[in-house]
C-alpha cells in the first residue's frame, strides 16, 4: 500500500505541481474549476425547463450518449497506454522493485483525481437538479454513486485495453478497441439523421447508469435491475484489470503524451510532435527549403509552414476541423445562407475557429520551435523578420483553415457575404498577432499545462478573434437599418480602426520581441 | 601590440546574477586573434553565463564585452557576424534536412545566394555528413546533431568561434578531427573560445587557459605561467595545477559583491 501512494503522490504533484508556481497560476486554476462546476450546477438548476425533460426517453438517450462518448473518448487513450507514466517514473520507479499491479492501481486513483478535476461538473449538476426538483439528499448520493460507479467502470476498461495493447501489440488488439469505439458512437447517429439504433435500446453500460440516474429522478426510488446489469459490467472489467495488470508493462511503456484529451503539457507536446516527425517527416521531404531564391522573409514564411506540415502541429488541427465540418454536413442539409441571422452565427463560428488555429499552432511552436531560437538571437537582428513571417504563416492558416470549414459546412456563404470575407481577415489577423503576443510576453513553463503561460495561450487568442470580429458583428446588427452612405462611412471607418490596431500591434511585437526569452 | 595581439575578445569585471544568485563576479577575459583560449572550471563556475552573455543570450548586469572593439552594450547586433556559436546542448530544427538546416543558418547569416550551396556542401563534407543530407535531422544521432550544429557555427567564417563543451558526445575520431579544423582555423588568425571542464581537451587543444571558479578568474595564461602561478614543477599537468589553483581560490575569504562594486564605481571615476 505504501508504494502505492508513494507513486499517487508522486504522480499528483508532477500533473499539479505547475500550479504552486505562481499565485497566478494557482488562482486562474481554481477559476477554471470553479466556472466549470458553476457550469454544471446551472445546467442542473436549468434541465427541468428544457424540453428533453417531458420525454424521459430522450433524457435517457441523451445522459446515455454522453457517457458513452466519455468512455469511447477513453479508449482512444487505451490506444495510447492507458496508464499514464511521466518519463521520472519510467526513469526511477520502473527501475525499482515496485510491481505492475502496485502502479496500476496508483495509476488508477490518480488517474481517477484527474478526471474529477478537469472533468467535474457533474456532481455540481446532480446538486443542481437536487436543490431544484426537491430530491433528498440520499438520493442526489446514490445518482452520485452511480455515475462514479461508471467513471471507475470506464478508466477499469480504458485502463485494461491499454495494457492489452501493450503486452500483445498486434492488429487483433487495435481492431477490438476500434470495433468498441463504433459501438459506442454509432448509436450518436441518430441524433443527427433517422438511425434504427438508439442508446435507450442498447444493452451497454451507459444506458444502464442512464436508466437508473433518470428513474432515481422521476421516482425517487431505485430500480435495481438496472444497477444489477451495471454491477455485472463492473464485476467483469474488474476481473479483466485483475488478470491483465500482472502483465510486466514496464517492458513496454513509453512516456505518456497526453492525459486527457486538450491537455498539452509543453514537454509531452513536444516528444508527440517528435513522434510525428520521426514517422511523418521523412514523407514531406519533397517540400523543400531552397535559400537561394527569395527575400528572407519569404524563406523564413516557407519555413514556418514546413515545420507546421512536418512537425504534426496542423494534424489536432485537421482532425478538429474535419470532425466539426462533418457534424455540420450531416446536419445542415447543404441550405445555402441567407438570412443575417444566420451569417451572425457563422460569423461567431468563424470567430472561435479562426482564433483556435494560432493559439493551437502557437502551443505547437512554444513546446517545439521556442528552443530553437538561438540561431536567431546568436546570429544578429533577425528576430524581427522570423516573428513578422510567423505571424504571416499563422495568419494564412487562420485564414484558409475556417474558411475551408466554412464553404465546406456552409455551401455559398463565402461568395454571398462581402462582411464576412473581411470580417475573417480581421480576426485572424488579430489573433494571429495576439498569439505572437503572448508568446514574447509570457514565459512558459516546460513542466506543466496548468500555467498561466497556457491559460494565457489559449484565451488570449480567443480574446483578439472577438476583438476583430465585435466591430464587424455590431455592424451586422446596426447597419441594415442605415442609408447606404452611412453605411459607407461606417465601412471605411471600420477598416481604418482595424488597420490602425492591428498596425499598432504589429509595432508592439517588433518592439518587444527584441526581449523575447528562450 | 601587433596586429596578431590584439583582442578579438575583451571582457573586463563583468557580474551577472540570477534570482539572488550571484553567477559571475567581476570576470576578467582577453582572446587574441589567431589562439585557442581555453575557459576550465568547475560545473557551475560560470563559463556557460560568460558565454551566453558575450553571444547576446543573456544580458550582463555590470561590466564590459567588447568583440573586435566592438562594445555590445552600445552595438548589440552587428558585432554577431562576426561570432559562431556552439551551445552545450544545442537544440537543431529537427524538422528540417540537414542540408535544409545549413542553408537557413546560411541565409540568416546573411551569406550570399549563390555561396549557400558551397559552403553548405563544404561543412558537410568536412564533417562527414554528406550522405545523409536530405535526411532530417531527428534521424540523427546525438554526435552528428554535434557535428551538424558546429558546421552550422562555422558557416559564415566567423573571426571568433565560441564553443560551450563542444567534444561532449562525439567519438574519439570525431574529437580527433574537429581539433584539426580548430587548428587549421586559428592558422586564418580567427580565434576560438572553448569552455569546457575536461582537462585534457584544454591542455591538447589551447594555446591559453583561463582558470575560473564561483564567477571569478582564479589565473589565465599559457600551461608554463599557469605552472609558475601555481609554483608547480615542469612536468606538472594541468589537472594538477587546475585543482591547485581551484583550492587555493576556495580557500580565498568571499569578497562581497556591493564591495567590489563600489571600487569599481572609484576606478571608473578615476
Amino acid at each position: 500500500m505504501g508504494k502505492i501512494i508513494t507513486v499517487l503522490v508522486f504522480k499528483i504533484k508532477q500533473y499539479f505541481g505547475p500550479l504552486r508556481s505562481s499565485r497566478i497560476s494557482l488562482l486562474l486554476g481554481i477559476l477554471v474549476f470553479l466556472s466549470l462546476n458553476f457550469t454544471g450546477f446551472m445546467f442542473g438548476i436549468g434541465l427541468p425547463d428544457t424540453p428533453f425533460w417531458a420525454e424521459p426517453d430522450r433524457l435517457i438517450d441523451i445522459l446515455s450518449a454522453f457517457l458513452s462518448i466519455f468512455l469511447a473518448l477513453s479508449l482512444v487513450l487505451s490506444l495510447r497506454g492507458g496508464v499514464t507514466a511521466f518519463q521520472a517514473e519510467l526513469d526511477f520507479f520502473f527501475t525499482s522493485a515496485i510491481k505492475p499491479r502496485q502502479y496500476v492501481l496508483s495509476d488508477l486513483i490518480f488517474q481517477f483525481i484527474v478526471l474529477h478535476v478537469l472533468f467535474s461538473p457533474f456532481i455540481p449538476f446532480i446538486i443542481g437538479l437536487a436543490l431544484r426538483l426537491g430530491i433528498t439528499a440520499l438520493v442526489a448520493l446514490i445518482m452520485v454513486l452511480i455515475y462514479e460507479t461508471y467513471v471507475f467502470l470506464t478508466l477499469l476498461i480504458m485502463q485494461s485495453l491499454g495494457i492489452l495493447n501493450l503486452v500483445a501489440p498486434y492488429k487483433r488488439t487495435k481492431v477490438l478497441i476500434g470495433m468498441i469505439m463504433s459501438a459506442l458512437l454509432l448509436p450518436s447517429l441518430s441524433f443527427i439523421r433517422f438511425f434504427p439504433l438508439e442508446y435507450s435500446d442498447l444493452p451497454y453500460p451507459s444506458t444502464f447508469a442512464a436508466k437508473a440516474i433518470v428513474h432515481l429522478l422521476e421516482q425517487s426510488s431505485v430500480e435495481l435491475l438496472n444497477v444489477y446489469f451495471l454491477g455485472i459490467f463492473v464485476a467483469l472489467a474488474f476481473i479483466f484489470h485483475f488478470v491483465i495488470s500482472r502483465k510486466n508493462l514496464f517492458h513496454y511503456m513509453r512516456p505518456t503524451i497526453m492525459l486527457s484529451f486538450f491537455e498539452s503539457r509543453p514537454q509531452a507536446q513536444a516528444i508527440q510532435q517528435r513522434r510525428m516527425l520521426e514517422r511523418f517527416g521523412p514523407m514531406t521531404t519533397f517540400l523543400t527549403l531552397d535559400p537561394t531564391k527569395g527575400s528572407l522573409t519569404r524563406f523564413l514564411i516557407k519555413k514556418h509552414f514546413i515545420r507546421i506540415i512536418r512537425d504534426g502541429s496542423l494534424f489536432p488541427l485537421i482532425m478538429l476541423f474535419a470532425i466539426y465540418g462533418a457534424v455540420s454536413m450531416l446536419s445542415l442539409n447543404f441550405s445555402p445562407v441567407s438570412s443575417l441571422k444566420e451569417i451572425e452565427s457563422a460569423l461567431f463560428m468563424l470567430t472561435f475557429y479562426s482564433a483556435l488555429v494560432p493559439s493551437i499552432l502557437a502551443m505547437s511552436w512554444n513546446s517545439y520551435e521556442r528552443e530553437n531560437l538561438w540561431l536567431i538571437l546568436t546570429s544578429g537582428g533577425r528576430i524581427v523578420e522570423y516573428f513578422k513571417s510567423f505571424f504571416v504563416a499563422l495568419l494564412i492558416v487562420a485564414l484558409i483553415m475556417p474558411w475551408g470549414l466554412l464553404i465546406i459546412s456552409l455551401p455559398f456563404l463565402g461568395l454571398s457575404s462581402l462582411w464576412l470575407i473581411l470580417s475573417a481577415l480581421a480576426i485572424a489577423s488579430f489573433s494571429s498577432a495576439f498569439a505572437i503576443l503572448t508568446l514574447i510576453l509570457i514565459e512558459m513553463p516546460k513542466e506543466g499545462s496548468m500555467s498561466a503561460g497556457y491559460f494565457f495561450i489559449i484565451f488570449l487568442p480567443i480574446i483578439g478573434a472577438y476583438m476583430g470580429a465585435s466591430p464587424f458583428l455590431a455592424m451586422l446588427m446596426i447597419v441594415p437599418d442605415y442609408p447606404i452612405q452611412f453605411q459607407f462611412l461606417f465601412a471605411t471607418l471600420l477598416i481604418g480602426y482595424l488597420a490602425l490596431a492591428l498596425f499598432g500591434l504589429l509595432k508592439l511585437i517588433e518592439k518587444k520581441v527584441k526581449s523575447i526569452k528562450i | 601590440m601587433s596586429a596578431f595581439d590584439f583582442p578579438i575578445l575583451e571582457v573586463l569585471n563583468l557580474w551577472k546574477s540570477y534570482n539572488g544568485h550571484q553567477a559571475v563576479k567581476g570576470l576578467d577575459l582577453e582572446v587574441k586573434k589567431g589562439e585557442i583560449f581555453g575557459l576550465l572550471g568547475p560545473n557551475g563556475a560560470g563559463k556557460t553565463t560568460t558565454l551566453k552573455i558575450i553571444v547576446g543570450l543573456l544580458k550582463m548586469d555590470k561590466g564590459i564585452v567588447k568583440v573586435d572593439g566592438v562594445d555590445i552594450s552600445e552595438e548589440q547586433y552587428g558585432y554577431k557576424k562576426q561570432i559562431g556559436y556552439l551551445p552545450e546542448n544545442p537544440t537543431l530544427p529537427e524538422y528540417l534536412t540537414a542540408e535544409e538546416f545549413l542553408g537557413y543558418v546560411a541565409k540568416i547569416r546573411d551569406i550570399p545566394s549563390n555561396d549557400i550551396k558551397d559552403r553548405t556542401n563544404y561543412y558537410l563534407e568536412l564533417f562527414d555528413l554528406k550522405k545523409r543530407k536530405k535526411d532530417i535531422i531527428v534521424s540523427f544521432s546525438r554526435g552528428m546533431k554535434q557535428k551538424l550544429a558546429l558546421s552550422a557555427a562555422l558557416i559564415h567564417k566567423p573571426s571568433l568561434l565560441i564553443l560551450d563543451e563542444p567534444l561532449i558526445g562525439i567519438d574519439p575520431t570525431g574529437q580527433h578531427h574537429i581539433k584539426s579544423i580548430l587548428k587549421e582555423m586559428i592558422k586564418e588568425n580567427r580565434s576560438v573560445l572553448v569552455s569546457t571542464h575536461m582537462i585534457d581537451t584544454a591542455e591538447r587543444l589551447c594555446d591559453r587557459v583561463g582558470i575560473i571558479n564561483n564567477g571569478r578568474n582564479v589565473a589565465s595564461g599559457s600551461l608554463e605561467k599557469l605552472r609558475r602561478i601555481a609554483e608547480m614543477g615542469e612536468d606538472s599537468t594541468l589537472e594538477q595545477i587546475f585543482l591547485k589553483l581551484t583550492q587555493e581560490a576556495e580557500e580565498v575569504v568571499e569578497e562581497k559583491p556591493m564591495r567590489r562594486r563600489l571600487f569599481s564605481l572609484f576606478r571608473k571615476k578615476e
